[in-house]
């Protein structure tokens, strides 16, 4: 990922705007105009509307609300080691994709999935859906996805 | 010029996408969310890199990391582990090391993993 200066991200601000309300073969047609112009700006945009559809049209919310339902159900049937695995995946996922509060607590939970209070480990799955329920996805202006 | 070629494991999707968006541009990425295929992809790509994630359902890392160590095609592919289990601090305590093999934790910033990537491509 390219780290952006406040100037590049207000640059590239309104045209990131303006290709994600385009289709693909209209956004295709745009880059390569603008390419022959700028290289460099269209190189930053690509990447950003990469991650814009990694996270938002690929579902990464949508399969991490599904992994939470799946804790749900796990810690229901007190099945401890499901819980633990599906705590770990979800943590994993979270980390990487910036979730730094969600993936702290998601570790918390992994690492007491076995042994840990049933009722208190329903609490913290209910922080952390609650948590999710409130995302909005944010776009800062070092040009980095911001999902908290 | 042509990219080098990774190889990308994680059991999930949403991980392989987020390698694609954030470092697709510099490598040409080969993705699987079936650890039990690396070793056929492996074989079959000659990858300058594989990039694996370490706790897998059925086939972890480890278990990886030994299938393709046994094998002479692809014992010489750098491994770097990709994992969750660890923060970058624990990582950091152990040599930036799990088992043995290089490491990488999930929430380290995208500059350290393509550094990490591009001191164990060979030239």
């Amino acid at each position: 990922m390219h780290r952006l200066t406040p100037d590049q991200w207000q640059e590239l601000s309104p045209h990131l705007d303006e290709i994600l309300g385009m289709q693909d073969e209209e956004r295709s047609i745009w880059l390569s105009t603008l390419r022959a112009q700028n290289p460099t700006l269209v190189e930053h945009l690509e990447t950003l509307f990469a991650e814009h559809r990694a996270l938002v049209e690929e579902g990464f919310l949508e399969t991490r609300r599904k992994f939470l339902a799946e804790m749900q159900e796990a810690l229901a049937q007190d099945d401890r080691p499901a819980l633990k695995r599906l705590a770990h995946k979800v943590a994993g996922g979270f980390a990487m994709y910036g979730f730094a509060w969600a993936a702290t607590h998601c570790r918390a939970m992994e690492r007491d999935a076995l042994l840990g209070d049933a009722a208190d480990l329903g609490r913290r799955l209910e922080a952390v859906r609650r948590h999710l329920g409130g995302v909005q996805i944010s776009y800062r202006n070092a040009g980095n996805m911001e999902g908290e | 010029m042509k990219k080098p070629k990774v190889l990308v494991v994680d059991d999930d999707e949403a991980v392989l996408d987020y390698l694609q968006a954030k470092i697709g541009h510099r490598y040409d990425l080969v993705s699987t969310n079936a650890p039990e295929n690396v070793l056929a992809l492996a074989r079959r790509h000659h990858p300058a890199l594989i990039l694996c994630d370490v706790d897998m359902p059925g086939m972890d890392g480890g278990d990886v990391s030994a299938a393709l160590h046994a094998d002479d095609d692809t014992r010489e592919i750098p491994l770097l582990f990709l994992t969750g289990l660890a923060s970058q601090g624990d990582l950091k305590r152990q040599q930036h090391q799990l088992g043995g093999r290089p490491a990488i934790s999930k929430s380290a910033p995208v500059e350290e993993l393509l550094a990490r990537i591009e001191s164990l491509i060979k030239p």
